[in-house]
């Protein structure tokens, strides 16, 4: 029972991550019907940015990217906000320059051309990222102290309370922001229907430019914790935020806000629980490394029993 | 008429001039004895290519290249003819070399021919390729994208886990290819058992595209709903196109096995699956031709590269290409023939 309650309480905490990473396809899907292939890496791409912050203050030091002084008080903070805002500002702009230069004149260019050049953006930008930063596997600080706290027998660090905290009042704002005000009326008006929302006076582009933004930010939080939370980050994890993050939208109902956030936490549980209890249950026949093949069966499963996802309404996913 | 109504259709986009080349290529070839004497001039060069070009290197890359052309003929017939949007073609590569080299290497004791692995290599992937579209087959695009990317992680993590398949450390020493006359040994011998495979490769798939079927695939590709209103069989059709598509991928993982006579799960990543689209985008879709020079531009060119600084660039350049190649000339250096009326629809949205 304790190792349950610990992977849940892991699995819950990365679950987080996956979802802020979700909401971001989501709602690029919403506006555009598109996948942002290069979402994944523009996560990374805030880590490894406010990673260079870091280095640059000479706050880490060392190949191993170590924290000499323990930050306390207002200096965590400021560090902290330093790390999230410069990482959310770094995946902001770029996601605004690729929305701007390249998928701003496909907009009306065939579904399958969109996805090519998606791909296309997703491949240019780790690979930029590799030759920026290095090829190397780069370790992450923690900047927190590390602290452990015992909930029902089982162990929970600061960090992960950091992370929940961060995701849920990020999840708060958002949810107010698309439901309660005005830009979040126009994002939804644009989401339901483009050409209607322009001729109602709703400036498309501005909301379109506002989703990536958003976007971006939530994905940026995501990076950073996800390499807070492991310690390390790396060019090609942006990949496996990827295909994570797609198929916690795809799960939950591309489209719908709340689905993600439900798929997001089921993964991570998935991946956790999965992953905890296959070695014991197999012997040690089967690894923690066969976790994945969990996500990736019930996305499977999920498109057959119902395309649509948890929560999101049967339209055009399916042609039979 | 239908040269006129190609040319208005590609003459849209900015860039190039190469409907200019392309109509002189044509009036050039109308005259049946240039065609047939460059025909034979070809065949020619193929034919005598090891003699030429004498470097173990070189002949080597073209090997790859050969390689590299059929599994762009068979992204072409999936993505080009058909529309499915499939990312996980490095999986299927895997199988086919995966097969070879479990069927005929020392990891398991067993050594059974070339002639009998093939089939059985082609058919297995073939045969995962169908049962996986049987659930995804009815999805949209970037939904089938999903489906066969996470399959292709599920294969990754399998392979690189299992004893079965000697985890991550790869099966070495895999039997040379041998037919029951005659062993292939050298690159050269490898270049005669490609080049005839990527012809008739070719020749399958330019057929298929001007039959019955590959004209049901590109109805099903241009608007499936006109294409299932009109009688055809849709959801078979497609599951057709998800077996034949990946045979030529199996075939060629099943020889590249046996050429390099080393496999590890390292040689499959997303990186040959994005190569390889890469190709068919830039030689242009839904034209066999346009896969055959794709792949040979792509493999070929960046040679010359290899060891310099730029190399380490090669990824993002293939990324590079795909965005230039969907802003600016998403047909492909080589474009597609278009229908009466097609194109201006294309271009409305």
């Amino acid at each position: 029972m304790t190792t349950f309650i610990q992977q849940a309480l892991n699995g819950l905490t990365i679950g987080m991550i996956y979802a802020l990473i979700a909401l971001g396809y989501s709602m690029v899907y919403g506006v555009l019907k598109m996948v942002n292939f290069a979402h994944g890496d523009l996560c990374v791409l805030g880590a490894m940015f406010s990673l260079t912050l870091l280095r640059a203050t000479g706050i880490t030091k060392g190949r191993l990217n170590i924290i000499e002084v323990p930050l306390t008080g207002t200096r965590l903070l400021l560090v902290l906000g330093m790390v999230f805002l410069g990482g959310m500002l770094c995946s902001t702009i770029t996601s605004l320059i690729i929305e701007r230069l390249i998928y701003r004149p496909l907009r009306r260019a065939s579904i399958l051309t969109v996805l090519v050049s998606a791909l296309g953006v997703s491949i240019a930008l780790s690979n930029t990222m590799m030759l920026v930063f290095g090829r190397e596997m780069k370790s992450f600080p923690s900047l927190l102290k590390k602290q452990y706290f015992t909930v029902l027998g089982a162990t929970y660090s600061n960090l992960q309370v950091f992370i929940a905290i961060l995701t849920i009042l990020l999840l708060i704002g958002l949810f107010y922001l698309v439901n309660k005000t005005t830009l979040g009326r126009c994002i939804r008006a644009v989401a339901l229907d483009k050409d209607m929302a322009g001729l109602l006076g709703i400036d498309v582009n501005r909301v379109i430019v506002a989703v990536f933004a958003l976007g971006a930010s939530l994905g940026a939080v995501a990076g950073i914790s996800h390499a807070m939370y492991y310690g390390q980050t790396y060019y090609l994890t942006g990949y496996q935020l990827m295909i994570l993050g797609w198929a916690s939208a795809v799960i939950g109902g591309i489209g719908d806000m709340r689905g993600c956030v439900i798929a997001g936490l089921l993964i991570g549980l998935l991946e956790a629980v999965g992953g905890g209890y296959l070695p014991i249950l197999t012997g040690g026949l089967l690894g923690a490394d066969y976790r994945r093949i969990f996500v990736f069966l019930v996305l499977i499963v999920t498109l057959v029993i119902k395309p649509a996802g948890i929560l999101g309404k049967p339209e055009v996913i399916v042609k039979a | 008429m239908s040269n006129h109504k190609n040319d208005a259709a590609t003459s849209r986009s900015p860039g190039f001039s190469l409907n200019q080349v392309q109509r002189y290529w044509r009036a050039l070839t109308k005259k049946a004895g240039v065609k047939r004497a460059l025909f034979i001039g070809a065949a020619i060069l193929l034919l005598a290519l090891p003699r030429i070009i004498t470097s173990n290197y070189w002949l080597r890359v073209i090997d790859l290249a050969g390689l590299y052309v059929m599994m762009a003929l068979g992204y072409n017939l999936m993505f080009g003819y058909t529309g499915l949007f499939n990312l996980g073609f490095a999986a299927f590569f895997a199988i086919g070399a995966y097969c070879y080299a479990m069927l005929a290497s020392p990891l398991h004791n067993v050594h059974l021919p070339f002639l009998i692995v093939l089939p059985l290599a082609v058919g297995l992937t073939s045969l995962i390729s169908y049962l996986l579209g049987i659930p995804s087959i009815s999805l949209v695009g970037d939904y089938l994208g999903l489906v066969t990317l996470s399959f292709a992680e599920i294969f990754r993590i399998l392979v690189n886990n299992l004893k079965f398949t000697n985890a991550s450390y790869g099966i070495v020493n895999i039997d040379a290819i041998r037919l029951p006359f005659f062993t292939f040994k050298s690159v050269s011998d490898y270049y005669y058992l490609i080049l005839p495979l990527c012809v008739v490769m070719y020749l399958i798939i330019k057929r298929l595209e001007d039959s019955r079927i590959g004209r049901a695939w590109m109805a099903i590709r241009n608007d499936e709903e006109a294409a299932r209103t009109s009688g055809l069989d849709t959801r078979r059709l497609k599951l057709l196109a998800c077996a034949i598509g990946v045979a030529p991928v199996g075939m060629a993982g099943v020889i590249f096995a046996g050429m390099q006579t080393f496999v590890s799960p390292e040689s499959f990543t997303s990186r040959e699956t994005w190569l390889i689209i890469a190709m068919a985008i830039v030689g242009g879709l839904g034209n066999a031709d346009g896969a055959v020079l794709g792949a040979l531009l792509l493999t070929l060119l960046p040679e010359p590269l290899r060891g310099t600084p730029i190399e380490s660039a090669r990824t993002l350049i293939y990324g590079l290409l795909l965005i230039f190649f969907s802003l600016f000339r998403p047909q492909g250096l080589l474009p597609r023939r278009y229908w009466k009326g097609e194109a201006e629809e294309e271009a409305s949205g």
